[in-house]
């Protein structure tokens, strides 16, 4: 009975899913990606960086049974500024995945957590709260709510639209995501 | 810079069979090297698309991104330029599903 209650199970019937992974994108939130930890870990690390730097509050997302996404609400100055705090992480930790993580946004030059569903992996949902909520997490959960949306019609165009869909369908498609 | 939509996903791409051959050295010694052959395969290669822009044209730039597999392994682009000329950075296709994961 508990796991059909937790929202994961319901969510892994749902068979009509989109092959590609849409994801929130940008340089100045801070946010760390912790795989393979446990919750009290990962809200430890957090609160720990949290009054280290100052960084006045943060979410903890749950992506799936211990994979947890974390976003700062402090506002970073700049990439290097964000990427400071990631690697300070990385440093006194000591995960792997968390490392390679920060190694592959490195690369990449612009950080990005998961908002759809991804494979069996539910959408990942906010499971604590801490601080502050104002700034950087406030702008996250609006972005992360029109990306829901458009996810949502993007199903909707799926179901309802054959495979071989011009371009100009697509352009004059009606749904309009509000801003 | 402004905040962005990550579309992205495993697609199918061409790549060419390498093959190890028998060479031999300028110093006599026989030695196997890896060599790119005109032989292809298709293999599953990670790409995506970072879309940044404002409401309507968001959405339907991720519509098309949808629809569309990137050229390059990384695309930044903006959403009206993708809805303008999506040909340019993409090529029709579908993308590949994920392996599904276990859970305990």
């Amino acid at each position: 009975m508990e796991k059909e209650a937790n929202g994961l199970k319901n969510q892994k019937l749902n068979t009509n899913k989109l092959k590609c992974v849409l994801g929130f994108s940008d340089e100045e939130t801070l946010k760390l990606d912790f795989d393979n930890v446990s919750f009290r870990t990962a809200k430890y690390w957090c609160q720990r960086a949290c009054r280290q730097f100052h960084l006045e509050g943060f979410i903890i997302l749950k992506s799936s049974p211990n994979h947890y996404h974390a976003v700062f609400n402090k506002p970073m100055l700049s990439w290097d500024d964000n990427m400071k705090y990631v690697a300070w992480v990385c440093l006194w930790t000591k995960y792997r995945r968390l490392t390679e993580w920060l190694i592959m946004q490195l690369i990449k030059k612009c950080s990005t957590l998961r908002i759809s569903p991804k494979g069996d992996k539910p959408m990942p949902r906010v499971v604590y709260r801490y601080g502050r909520q104002d700034k950087k997490i406030k702008e996250f959960l609006d972005f992360r709510n029109k990306i829901k949306r458009i996810y949502r019609n993007l199903l909707k165009l799926q179901s309802n639209t054959t495979k071989d869909m011009s371009v100009e369908t697509i352009k004059n498609h009606e749904c309009y995501v509000q801003t | 810079m402004a905040k962005k939509i990550a579309v992205y996903g495993d697609v199918p791409a061409k790549v060419h069979v390498r093959q190890r051959y028998w060479h031999v050295r300028t110093d006599g010694i026989r030695q196997r090297y890896w060599h790119k052959t005109k032989r292809t395969k298709i293999v599953s290669k990670s790409k995506r698309w970072e879309i940044h822009g404002k409401g309507k044209a968001l959405y339907k730039a991720t519509v098309i991104a949808h629809g569309y597999l990137p050229k390059e392994d990384f695309t930044t682009i903006s959403a009206d330029k993708l809805i303008e000329n999506p040909e340019k950075y993409g090529e029709r296709g579908e993308w590949l599903e994920k392996p599904e994961v276990e859970y305990e």
